[in-house]
């Protein structure tokens, strides 16, 4: 299992994040640090969105207390748009003959 | 190549200052960027354009070359000379690339103008210097529906390389799956990238498709539809012989259970065949026949 889990001390050095901000998204439940054998890491499943959430702060200057927000934001966005394409998919069964 | 007025892509005049590119930078980036607008190709590209004119013109060096020249730029055959035996000694900003939403953008992917005025610099600031998991790689699989009627092996290639996949039967248009450690190579001993495939299926068919059911309308003759009999049509991968039954009503449905598409990922099991039935009333009526439908409207009236 370790092998799909990094290290928090390792992310820290490698994304150049502080700890603060680290623990504040565990906090708001971004994502999810688990602690194995005393040693706290994060689930890979975890580091893409955790890469998201880096490039937003630091390409558009986006706190960590307002990345909350924005994370659930998009992810509204993201269900819409499943939704949208069912909707569209299924509207299309009534159309397409016309 | 056309001239691309990178003044205009930030809504302001040529006399702007450091701070009005800065502050018109920051609001577009924020408009735009791909993370804040998943799945949105045009974002993406408007995206590019904003950071493509950013580098430009935040860049002193950068500006004076394009004020001074940018103006001329029908005259700009000497700079493709230029571009071309610049682009032949360096890549300019070799392949790095960041994973964003809604697919890999490349940061090498600038406009032909950038390239052939700035190719030879590298003039953008790393702003992220560090990298770990390797990048996520985004691919559209566009299928037909009758490919995804059964399981099936395909084998793509992504970034060079082969991946072979097992594609269940029952995909559903616009699903995403995502293929853990396919991506691109993890960096400093950190995992791989996921390869996030998104399932574009196309139905060239006669039958509509809601996840597992399959709908489909079936033209009747009226004089099945009132005396009843049998009738052979098409699934999707066969034929089946059905009974109508007699004084049978336009529109009527008749569902065939099992006969529509497969479950996803539940082998052996499959959705409904929903037909519909719409009635043909004949055309060209002979007087022989307009007799007797005649006569018939008389029996009717009794």
């Amino acid at each position: 299992m370790t092998t799909q889990l990094t290290s928090v001390a390792q992310i820290i050095q490698n994304y150049q994040i502080d700890d603060t901000s680290l623990y504040y998204l565990n906090e708001s439940g971004i994502i999810k640090i688990i602690i194995v054998e005393q040693t706290e890491y994060i689930h890979q499943d975890d580091l893409s969105d955790l890469e998201k959430i880096i490039r937003i702060q630091q390409e558009l200057n986006i706190n960590m207390e307002s990345m909350d927000i924005v994370v659930n934001l998009i992810d509204k966005i993201k269900t819409l748009q499943i939704e949208n394409k069912i909707l569209k998919n299924l509207l299309s069964m009534y159309t397409s003959d016309f | 190549m056309a001239f691309i007025d990178y003044y205009k892509i930030l809504g302001l005049s040529k006399d702007a200052t450091e701070a009005d590119i800065k502050k018109a930078y920051r609001k577009l980036a924020r408009k735009y960027h791909p993370d804040l607008n998943p799945n949105d190709k045009e974002a993406e590209v408007r995206f590019k354009e904003l950071n493509e004119a950013n580098e430009v013109l935040s860049n002193v060096e950068n500006r004076k070359k394009y004020d001074q020249h940018g103006a001329e730029w029908k005259n700009a055959e000497a700079y493709e000379q230029a571009r071309k035996s610049t682009q032949s000694q360096q890549n300019p900003f070799g392949n790095r690339t960041q994973q964003r939403e809604g697919g890999n953008f490349s940061e090498n992917d600038y406009s032909d103008f950038f390239s052939s005025m700035f190719g030879g610099e590298n003039s953008r600031s790393e702003s992220r210097s560090v990298k770990f998991k390797g990048q996520d790689f985004s691919a559209i699989l566009h299928l037909n529906l009758k490919d995804v009627f059964k399981t099936h092996q395909r084998t793509l290639t992504v970034n060079g390389r082969n991946i072979r996949l097992t594609i269940p039967a029952g995909v559903n248009d616009g699903q995403i799956i995502k293929i853990a450690g396919h991506g691109g190579i993890g960096v400093n001993g950190g995992p791989n990238g996921d390869l996030i495939l998104t399932f574009e299926i196309e139905n060239q068919t006669q039958f509509k498709r809601d996840n597992a059911h399959l709908y489909v309308t079936v033209d009747l003759d009226i004089y099945t539809a009132l005396l009843g009999g049998e009738i052979t049509i098409e699934t999707l991968d066969s034929k089946v012989k059905l009974t109508v039954k007699p004084e049978t009503q336009n529109g009527t449905k008749v569902k065939l259970k099992g006969k529509g598409f497969p479950i996803y990922k539940k082998e052996g099991e499959f959705g409904d065949l929903i037909i519909t039935y719409l009635l043909k009333i004949p055309t060209n009526l002979t007087e022989k026949e307009k007799e007797l439908i005649y006569e018939l409207t008389q029996l009717r009236k009794l």
